[in-house]
């Protein structure tokens, strides 16, 4: 794993290049729920946010890589601390090296069709105010997402809880 | 992942402990197998010790369930930690599942 971190008064930043590998979601999700919640994020949407990097991770192992755990996957998490000015934001950025899918055929299924799989792209697009897919000029898929908190009252409960993590 | 299993009478307590990902829910389903293929006629899991669930771990309680509905048994989940009920509740099973707050009201759904 390749990783770099940054971390100011005002945002956070993580940028890591892993395996498709499910033995890294672990590391994946547990580095997203720090960054959340050193961003002022509640304990329900750093686990929302977790979820959502999880089942990108691993569409990605699965469709895109068709289960090889030979190939890598690049993310970015941005986090900008929330204030009583500003809500917290969250944006991830995944890359990957995977064939093309075409974009219209990224869709959640009917709910109402209860089967096993097939509900992490309804995830996706449910938890995160945005989810976008392209194609990456050299090939690959590039998923963008982002969410954004409510203004926050108290920015010492916010510091207080950064100095907990 | 630990998975404890329990028989009482006719029904069967399966209780896994620790986050339900991609690489646990595989385990999972092999522990509910030999279950779902036993006479058993209820098959409760209590995941009051899951925090964590992705959407391969739902994936493998919608596979029990319908296993149960074809055997004619009863399916009960129960335990729900916010961030497992949150999950169902975003996939809309909240009203496919039976639900029930801890296993003592599982046992007589």
């Amino acid at each position: 794993m390749q990783m770099e971190s940054k971390n100011t008064t005002c945002s956070a930043s993580a940028k890591l290049s892993v395996p498709a590998s499910p033995a890294w979601y672990g590391t994946i999700r547990n580095l997203a729920i720090q960054l959340c919640r050193n961003c002022g994020v509640d304990d329900r949407d750093s686990g929302s946010i977790a979820l959502v990097l999880d089942e990108a991770v691993s569409n990605i192992h699965r469709h895109g890589y068709q289960g090889s755990h030979d190939e890598m996957i690049d993310l970015e998490i941005k986090g900008i601390k929330a204030t009583p000015e500003q809500p917290w934001k969250i944006t991830i950025c995944i890359k990957d090296r995977a064939m093309q899918i075409e974009l219209d055929k990224i869709k959640s299924r009917d709910l109402e069709d209860v089967r096993p799989g097939g509900l992490g792209v309804h995830l996706i697009k449910s938890i995160m105010d945005t989810a976008i897919w392209s194609h990456r000029k050299n090939g690959g898929m590039q998923l963008f997402m982002e969410k954004q908190g409510e203004p926050t009252t108290n920015v010492a409960d916010v510091e207080k809880e950064s100095k907990l993590l | 992942m630990n998975i404890q299993v329990e028989v009482l009478d006719l029904s069967t307590i399966v209780t896994p402990e620790g986050d339900i990902d991609t690489m646990e829910s595989t385990r999972l389903r092999e522990a509910l197998k030999p279950i779902l293929a036993s006479e058993t006629h209820r098959l409760v899991v209590d995941l009051s010790g899951v925090k964590y669930m992705d959407s391969s771990g739902i994936a493998t309680l919608i596979e029990a369930l319908q296993i149960c509905k074809q055997k004619s048994k009863q399916f009960v989940i129960c335990g729900l930690q916010d961030g497992v009920r949150s999950i169902i509740e975003l996939a809309r099973l909240d009203t496919i599942f039976v639900i029930k707050t801890n296993r003592e009201e599982a046992l007589i759904a």
